[in-house]
């Protein structure tokens, strides 16, 4: 008798959802990301496809921000960048009609890191969707130009005329800036090209890229005697961010912890790992983070051993 | 009992102790070494003689035959003595006259003919000898040599053509690759007096070089005719040979193995037969201009043998000159690469530097290149860098012969009367030395131009920085400018209202 009833009830339930979604077309749809999404940029772009008559206001709460947009113009999609944490991020996306909630749709996205190690590994379920493949490209090509208009090795004088910046600009926005991300040679580096999979993939590993430009360095660094394990697996995006970062060099964190990250022992003034370190020396002051002839990095030769 | 017992142990004990020390001191080793020692000892005292057997050494007579050492010795003695001798004789001296293995013309004066000698008193009027030099036969008054007396007309000559008569005597007769065209024709008297004249050589003119500019000349009937071949001396810069000594200083009058009557190649070979330092740069220098190596007219693409409107004998106008082959790009000797359109470079940015600028007082392109060679890439006059960074502090930079190089390396520019050194301030904070003092100091021409700019001050439009093209997005105000490259974000500076940067 009870099962029965409540078996009813949600058979109830489902028919007027199912009535409401499919009578007159769907009152919000994202087109992307799709869910369990994985990325290892902090910015998301969020792509909606909105019914205007049914829906005035879209509100997006993210960990970090609460946006809400008024829907007014005649276009049928709208677009928003997002800022998101690492490790797992819950969108959640409401429609509204005049205050009343008429539709919500949640999205899981994860951002990985190659630094931190408590968000290298993500779990399972998430998995890296591409946009820019062909079927991609199709649903945003009726408003934007997703041709690459950059002359190769000539930069842009106005950065805005490129055609990522619309949507990507918000990876520059940091104070220091890579040269060729910051003027939007975005293909300098995004030229790999794998057929259903997304046109602008990066060469593997980083260093690859890297060197095309920075061809002193590996001169200078595949002869030293020594080399940071990062470097010598070509993750030189595990320490720099390629785009921009709040911090020279475009290191992904401040000089000491991003050193700390790692190397969790050698926190100076704890166990005193470095003993000729005070508190508030650099790391980068002793240090060659890349590669060197002396033993642990060291600049020059140490005449007192560490311990 | 008990004795026994001890004796036995006793014994066992030293035999035990025995062998011990037999073991520790390896005295069995020992005593064999010693025996092998004593053994040899006795060997040696035993056989006194050596072990080996005797061999007998002693070479026959026929053997001595064969060998024959005697006649070895003389045949070496022989040759030392054949070196000996080449070396004490002095080097062969050969004559400069071997060397060009031409014969002396011999003038055969023998082979007058039975003749009358006229004297010189006796000659009418007209053919006195009043002038400084005479031809020999003249002198002499033996006027049969050349005239023949028999005939009925008055001064007809022995032979029909007036090139026989005269090779009759002047042997030499020209074979060279190129003639003259009078000496071809067999014009010798078109040039020369047969009797006497007051220039050496009886030329008909007052000196050598009229002599070929009577023909030579643009104004000339022959130069109107033959467009190559007439030269303006009426142009204000000359060569110094033509002016000071002649034309012969080149050119040979009569024949010549090379064209245009030359002693040697004219292209080059011939120039730098007296421009020493130029020879020098053009042959050895580590960059060469292809104008002048590669070139199809070499020296003569620039310059004009003779004479022309410009300084330094050259065809164009110093900096026009330069363009009338940049005007394209370029295929470079130096790496092989494309050297800029320049004209088009000059015509598209309408700020130029000074020296292109001010050709007069500056020199044009050549006031930093060099269009002959030198050791510093694309032809500098000094050193100067390829590169988007620099070390400025140990390095002489060409730039700095005309600018200040307190531009650079003053950090602070407070005095008033110093603002002009450099306007690229913010207040007092010289930007100059924020960009190149460092450890990874920038290079001028990371943002100047060296040629031309839309911009003030030679900014360039785009800078090249691994290959990739970078705008430097230069904005200039009233009292500064900003700039925003591909290094940093946009920066803006003023020179009044500092903005605080480098602080």
């Amino acid at each position: 008798m009870r099962f029965d009833y409540i078996f009813a009830k949600a058979f109830l339930v489902l028919a007027i959802f199912f009535t409401a979604a499919f009578a007159e077309g769907k009152f919000m749809q994202i087109l992307t990301p799709k869910q369990n999404h994985l990325q290892t940029e902090l910015t998301l772009n969020i792509v909606l496809e909105v019914d205007k008559k049914r829906v005035d206001t879209i509100k997006i709460r993210t960990p970090l921000e609460d946006i809400s947009i008024d829907i007014k113009s005649k276009k049928k999609t709208e677009c928003k960048n997002i800022e998101l944490r690492f490790g797992e991020n819950r969108v959640d996306i409401r429609a509204y009609k005049e205050s009343v909630l008429v539709a919500q749709e949640v999205r899981d996205v994860y951002v990985s890191s190659e630094l931190y190690h408590q968000f290298r590994y993500p779990p399972k379920k998430y998995s890296h969707t591409y946009f820019h493949n062909q079927e991609g490209e199709k649903l945003c090509a009726k408003c934007h130009d997703m041709s690459v208009n950059e002359v190769e090795n000539v930069a842009f004088k106005d950065i805005t005329k490129s055609n990522c910046y619309g949507c990507h600009k918000s990876i520059n926005k940091e104070k220091y800036a890579h040269a060729p991300s910051a003027n939007w040679l975005c293909t300098s580096c995004h030229k790999e090209s794998k057929e259903n999979l997304s046109k602008y993939l990066t060469k593997e590993p980083a260093y690859a890229s890297c060197f095309e430009c920075h061809e002193e360095s590996k001169e200078t660094w595949s002869s030293a005697k020594y080399r940071h394990e990062p470097l010598d697996y070509g993750r030189c995006d595990k320490c720099h961010n390629p785009h921009s970062s709040a911090y020279p060099m475009f290191i992904r964190k401040e000089v000491n912890l991003i050193c700390l990250e790692c190397h969790k022992d050698k926190h100076i003034g704890q166990n005193f790992a470095c003993s000729g370190a005070n508190e508030g020396d650099l790391c980068t002051e002793c240090h060659t983070p890349h590669a060197s002839n002396q033993p642990f990095f060291l600049k020059k030769r140490s005449k007192r051993a560490p311990r | 009992m008990k004795k026994n017992i001890l004796k036995t142990a006793i014994i066992v004990l030293l035999l035990g102790a025995f062998v011990y020390m037999f073991q520790k001191y390896d005295v069995g080793e020992k005593f064999g070494r010693l025996f092998v020692v004593m053994q040899n000892i006795t060997h040696s005292l035993k056989n006194a003689k050596p072990a080996y057997e005797e061999v007998n050494l002693t070479i026959t007579d026929e053997e001595l035959k064969d060998i024959n050492i005697s006649k070895i010795s003389k045949e070496i003695k022989s040759l030392i003595d054949k070196r000996k001798e080449q070396l004490s004789k002095a080097p062969p001296q050969i004559s400069t006259d071997e060397i060009r293995g031409e014969e002396k013309p011999v003038h055969n004066k023998l082979n007058v003919r039975e003749a009358k000698i006229v004297k010189l008193e006796d000659l009418p009027d007209k053919f006195k000898p009043l002038k400084e030099f005479l031809h020999q036969p003249f002198k002499m008054g033996a006027c049969q040599i050349c005239h023949d007396s028999n005939s009925k007309k008055p001064g007809a000559l022995v032979q029909k053509e007036i090139e026989d008569v005269c090779y009759e005597c002047h042997k030499t007769r020209y074979t060279k690759e190129f003639d003259h065209t009078p000496v071809k024709e067999g014009r010798c008297t078109d040039c020369h007096d047969p009797h006497q004249s007051n220039v050496r050589m009886l030329l008909k003119a007052e000196s050598t070089n009229d002599l070929c500019m009577k023909c030579h000349d643009r104004k000339s009937s022959f130069g109107a005719k033959a467009k190559k071949l007439f030269v303006d001396m009426d142009l204000s810069t000359k060569h110094k040979p033509i002016v000071e000594k002649s034309c012969l200083e080149c050119h040979d009058a009569h024949t010549a193995d090379h064209k245009s009557l030359l002693y040697m190649d004219g292209k080059m070979d011939l120039c730098l037969d007296c421009h020493d330092d130029e020879r020098e740069k053009i042959r050895h220098s580590k960059f060469k201009h292809g104008g002048v190596n590669t070139s199809e007219k070499r020296c003569l693409e620039c310059h004009n043998p003779h004479a022309t409107k410009e300084k330094k004998l050259l065809k164009k106008e110093p900096v026009a000159g330069c363009l009338s082959c940049h005007n394209k790009e370029v295929k470079s000797d130096e790496d092989g690469g494309m050297l800029m359109n320049m004209k088009k470079h000059l015509d598209e940015n309408p700020n130029w530097h000074k020296p292109i600028k001010d050709v007069e007082k500056e020199g044009g392109c050549s006031a930093c290149h060099d269009p002959h060679g030198s050791d510093n890439f694309s032809m500098l006059r000094k050193s100067f860098t390829k590169n988007f960074y620099a070390d400025l502090e140990n390095k002489d930079f060409f730039c700095f012969e005309c600018h200040t190089e307190k531009k650079i390396t003053k950090q602070y520019i407070s005095k008033s009367s110093e603002h002009n050194i450099t306007a690229f301030r913010d207040g007092d904070v010289n930007l100059h030395y924020l960009h190149v003092n460092d450890r990874k100091g920038r290079s001028c021409r990371a943002c100047h131009d060296e040629h031309a700019s839309k911009y003030n001050y030679l900014i360039r439009d785009y800078t090249d920085f691994n290959g990739i093209k970078f705008p430097l997005r230069f904005i200039e105000s009233a009292e500064g400018g900003s700039c925003a490259p591909a290094c940093h974000k946009e920066f803006a500076y003023d020179r009044v209202n500092p903005k605080g940067i480098g602080k």
